[in-house]
């Protein structure tokens, strides 16, 4: 079938699209919590109105997922423009660019995550250990040693790869809840450690970590006047995008499908002769990989780690954000890591009960949607193999 | 005061934490038994447990009854068992609208609901306890027996506090009821039949939904007699206590073997004893004595996958 270009269509995505753009900007801008009232009753009213209209709603999908191209060209060029557009709008524009920048953090160490614990079923509950080892090591080395940012940012992956390693060989001889336990031990274990030792910093841990900075461009000098958080910005956008194509790279080759066949069956993969251990051992490390360098990200941005930011707390949080999103669904990970990260700053108003809140969010979402909010679909080959 | 006495008085409070662990550690293996769950929620009951005992000494001292003499003992023993049964119902009812029903479905969820549940109720005791986000003295119970005149008394340079003697008493006392209960009762075999296999004990004739309440009674009781025993111990609760009495808890049940309850009591043990140990020999050991704890504990588990007393794990296809 040949792909005509088809400038009408375009154009409607794009509208749509550019739309529903500036609604979000305009909820970024509003400070009250009616906005987070008012959006979330649009939301429940689109849905009620796509089950009301059922026809119409699913040809509006299936218009959109037939272009699947454009929609996803434009809502990159969106992203990309956010920063130019957003001052202009946006009255506390920093602060809502440095939300954008820590949900792109946690979109990455939630695709991390779930290399790990969606594709193949290996639980780790030690995610803020292995993202505040990337942070300490790049930190650590910049500040002790001053080695160049380029290099501290691979090293912070390599290192979490590396205290992964050490990790699977208990992992791989447990199964289940012990297996629970070995990671959970393990995140409790380098948190207390970093917290006791004198040369991570103690409690204080390290502060005035130099900045990100490539080829003699700092990343703290401001292009076109604006805020330096531009640069990082763009530098998550873009190791983002890396994240989403490694994991759909992942999802789509017969890699995916053979951590998949571990997670359903571990015996019948095994039957089939797939080396389950060693298959699981590459997708925790490299799971690892990607939160390691999310950790080194973090810790030149912020420019100052301690060991809180690393607890057990923040383990779950990401694990919340796999598993409410939906296990091994990239799109419900990313919608998770949305709603439960910019769901809370929206919450600032109610800042006592957040935490509240959200625990009885954990009890109730997994008694009413054992799923996650979009379950993951088995993969469907016989579709693209009948169509070509 | 030598050295040995120090390596014997650090011992001593491994033995009194240890007690504690293995109460925390029992109600783990038993829910695990009954409903194949982790259920995290259970480090919070511990929690809940402290403040409610801490409640009740408030209460009773307001009525003069904290002051010694002869019924004192009695109104110890009051203490301790309305904060089990108050515990023991909280436990049911968290038991009856989250544990159960998410203990059906998909093993992930459970976890995560159970993680969602204990985050609910520290929170809740952090806004609704009036100063809930600060620290809590909690009094010395056997002083007035002894009109405050002295805590303690020593044994060739080892201090040994008189509540220490009641928690390891009432530990242990405890501990042996529980087993003798779940080996000689009817209901005792009721939970060991479920444990091992629900569907089979349902077709003999058990009743399976009120197995399952009764073992979260005991094990939510329990954990609320380990919060005052634990505050008797540190004689200061705080609201955030439970994480670690539940990871601590947890690792117990797993050194021991998940399902036994021989095993979570000498989990509990061992988890204590790798603590004070470590205090005690190696340098600089009590700051690190948690992390050389955890660092033993996954060691442990690469040569011993199912813990202790844990049945090998026999895969069918």
């Amino acid at each position: 079938m040949k792909r005509t270009f088809d400038y009408i269509s375009i154009l409607k995505i794009a509208t749509v699209q550019v739309v529903i753009f500036f609604l979000v900007m305009i909820f970024f801008n509003i400070e009250s919590v009616w906005t987070l009232i008012i959006a979330l009753a649009l939301v429940v009213a689109l849905v009620v109105l796509s089950k009301a209209y059922g026809k119409q709603s699913a040809s509006i999908i299936e218009f959109f997922t037939a272009n699947k191209p454009t929609v996803l060209t434009v809502l990159i060029v969106l992203l990309f423009l956010y920063p130019l557009i957003s001052p202009l709008m946006i009255r506390q524009n920093t602060y809502w660019l440095l939300v954008l920048i820590q949900t792109g953090i946690y979109m990455i160490l939630a695709l991390g995550l779930n290399i790990q614990l969606g594709s193949t079923g290996v639980l780790n509950l030690a995610v803020a250990a292995f993202y505040g080892i990337g942070g300490y090591t790049a930190g650590l080395l910049s500040l002790r040693l001053g080695v160049p940012t380029i290099i501290t940012l691979p090293l912070g992956g390599i290192v979490a790869a590396l205290f992964g390693m050490l990790l699977y060989v208990p992992l791989y001889k447990t199964k289940g809840h012990y297996m629970a336990l070995v990671t959970l031990a393990f995140g409790i274990m380098i948190v207390l450690a970093l917290d006791n030792t004198e040369f991570t910093g103690g409690p204080q841990g390290l502060m005035a970590i130099p900045e990100l900075k490539f080829f003699g461009y700092s990343f703290l000098s401001k292009p076109g006047g604006l805020h330096f958080y531009t640069n990082y910005y763009y530098f998550v956008l873009v190791l983002v995008l890396l994240s989403v194509l490694v994991s759909y790279w992942f999802y789509n080759s017969w890699v995916g499908l053979t951590l998949s066949s571990i997670r359903d069956d571990e015996i019948a993969a095994k039957c089939f002769g797939v080396n389950a251990n060693i298959w699981k051992g590459i997708a925790f490390i490299t799971g690892n990989v990607m939160i390691g360098i999310a950790g080194a990200v973090y810790a030149h941005m912020i420019g100052f780690i301690s060991p809180p930011n690393f607890s057990l707390a923040e383990s779950l949080l990401i694990v919340a954000m796999v598993i409410l999103g939906g296990l091994d669904n990239i799109l419900g990970i990313i919608i998770g890591t949305i709603i439960l990260s910019i769901l809370p700053e929206k919450m600032r108003v109610i800042t006592e009960y957040r935490v509240f809140l959200y625990g009885i969010l954990l009890i109730v979402i997994p008694m009413f949607r054992p799923g996650g909010l979009l379950p993951f679909k088995p993969r469907k080959y016989h579709a693209s193999v009948a169509e070509g | 005061m030598g050295t040995e006495a120090v390596i014997i008085q650090i011992i001593l409070n491994g033995l009194m934490l240890g007690i504690q662990y293995a109460l925390i550690a029992v109600g783990f293996t038993l829910f695990f038994g009954v409903l194949d769950i982790i259920n995290f929620s259970h480090g919070d009951v511990f929690m809940l447990g402290a403040f409610i005992g801490l409640i009740l000494i408030n209460i009773f001292s307001k009525f003069e009854m904290m002051t010694g003499g002869a019924s004192y003992i009695l109104v110890l023993f009051l203490i301790f068992f309305l904060c089990m049964l108050i515990t023991g119902s909280i436990g049911i009812f968290f038991e009856r609208i989250t544990v159960k029903r998410v203990a059906a479905g998909p093993p992930l969820m459970a976890l995560l609901a159970t993680l969602g549940l204990a985050i609910a109720i520290r929170e809740a005791v952090r806004l609704f306890y009036p100063l809930g986000s600060e620290s809590k003295r909690f009094p010395e119970l056997l002083d007035p027996m002894f009109a405050n005149t002295k805590e303690a008394f020593e044994i060739s340079g080892v201090i040994i506090r008189y509540d220490n003697l009641l928690i390891f008493g009432i530990g242990v006392a405890v501990i042996i009821v529980v087993s003798l209960y779940i080996n000689k009762t009817k209901m005792g075999l009721g939970i060991r039949a479920v444990a091992q296999d629900s569907e089979a004990a349902m077709m003999m004739g058990v009743n399976r939904d009120m197995v399952v309440d009764i073992t979260f009674l005991i094990g939510s009781a329990l954990a609320g007699l380990t919060g005052i025993l634990n505050g008797l111990f540190y004689n200061s609760i705080i609201f955030d206590m439970g994480a670690m009495g539940a990871v601590i808890g947890f690792s117990a049940a797993v050194i021991g073997g998940l399902g036994n309850i021989y095993g979570a009591i000498i989990g509990g043990f061992v988890f204590s004893m790798t603590q004070a140990l470590s205090a005690a020999f190696i340098p600089k050991g009590s700051e690190y004595m948690d992390v050389v704890a955890f660092g033993v504990l996954i060691i442990f588990l690469v040569f011993k996958p199912s813990g202790i007393l844990g049945e090998k794990m026999h895969e069918r296809v």
